[in-house]
């Protein structure tokens, strides 16, 4: 899927079915809730609809998408209160089984710019360099951002939720 | 820590929403289709409307039809001094003939009952040029006294003393209108007329 210019009906479904999931995933965790995660991912797909640009490959697509999603989380949290409203239950059920929910309300609780660059390194399998380039930050400002993730998070969990 | 973390990955948005998504991504593509399709009549329409006025002015001027309209006469210091009326070619008639020396000028008003004509009781010629043959002015700047216009016409004398034999243009690009207790009017055109003497 090189050519953004594809029948239109084959393309949105094929985006929807390809990227939704990640999209959402990230949106979820960055503002732990459903409507604005959900929101998130639609403003996100109408904008590629609108613009549709041009890359120069699958992984441009992927960067594209993502950028687009922390932006509009980062639109969101600006209009929030202070701390994000994080609804314990709701976050419960998009957990595979109840263990995990630990993990997931622990990591909603870290800073946007940390669980952000969590998010991409632990759940979408995206390389530190990728991360760098999809964040317009150096490698190592990454590799800090995942140390100090991973040490707020196993702080938190670990007084919380063992 | 980091298994537990992955384990993320088999979060899903629910199917509901993705299909809420396809089909707010469906609208979207087909408004702007649908913005396109309109614009496209109204384009057409203004295209059209654009020719239509286009057409309606070159028939108009391709007819040979011109109206007369009402002008400002200016002073020397730009104010206002007068009324002209131009363009009047079309709205007066004329026929020329030569006998005795005299040139005997018909006029037809052709718009009696519309203004200025409906007002006028008396017309004579302001200007008017004689060219021979040849092209060459023979004379030029020559006016007529006025005389009374009766139910659309005047008949009006120009002494030709002057002309040798043979063929003429008379050329008028000036008739003075009068009516009482008004200021004269110059009716400007361009009318033409070959006349003979012999």
């Amino acid at each position: 899927m090189k050519k953004t210019s594809a029948r239109p009906a084959d393309e949105i479904e094929i985006i929807v079915s390809t990227y939704a999931d990640m999209l959402f995933r990230l949106s979820l965790i960055i503002l732990g809730n459903q409507n604005d995660a959900e929101d998130v991912v639609q403003e996100t797909m109408l904008k590629y609809m609108k613009k549709t640009p041009v890359f120069e490959s699958e992984q441009h697509r992927k960067a594209w998408l993502i950028t687009v999603a922390r932006n509009k989380c980062r639109d969101i949290i600006r209009f929030r209160a202070k701390h994000p409203t994080v609804d314990i239950d709701e976050l419960r059920n998009h957990s595979a089984d109840n263990t995990d929910s630990g993990i997931l309300e622990a990591l909603v609780t870290l800073p946007e710019k940390i669980k952000s660059v969590m998010i991409l390194y632990y759940v979408e399998d995206f390389s530190v360099k990728e991360i760098a380039s999809i964040t317009g930050k150096t490698e190592s400002a990454i590799k800090m951002r995942l140390q100090k993730g991973r040490r707020l998070l196993a702080e938190k969990y670990r007084k919380e939720f063992m | 820590m980091e298994k537990e973390i992955k384990s993320l990955r088999k979060i899903e948005m629910p199917e509901e929403m993705k299909k809420r998504l396809i089909e707010k991504c469906y609208n979207e593509r087909q408004e702007k289709t649908v913005k396109k399709l309109y614009r496209k009549p109204a384009i057409l329409a203004a295209t059209l409307a654009v020719v239509i006025c286009l057409g309606a002015v070159t028939a108009f001027a391709s007819s040979g039809k011109l109206e007369g309209f009402f002008g400002d006469v200016f002073g020397w210091n730009g104010a206002v001094v007068g009324t002209v009326y131009e363009n009047a070619t079309d709205e007066i008639a004329v026929e020329a003939e030569v006998k005795d020396s005299v040139i005997t000028v018909k006029a037809v008003l052709l718009q009696k009952e519309e203004a200025p004509y409906l007002y006028l009781d008396v017309l004579g010629i302001g200007s008017c040029k004689i060219i021979d043959s040849e092209g060459e002015i023979i004379l030029e700047g020559v006016s007529s006294r006025k005389v009374e216009v009766k139910d659309g016409k005047a008949v009006v004398e120009l002494a030709c003393e002057e002309l040798l034999p043979g063929e003429y243009s008379l050329v008028i690009d000036e008739f003075i209108g009068g009516a009482k207790a008004e200021q004269d009017l110059a009716i400007k055109g361009v009318w033409e007329c070959t006349i003979s003497v012999k």
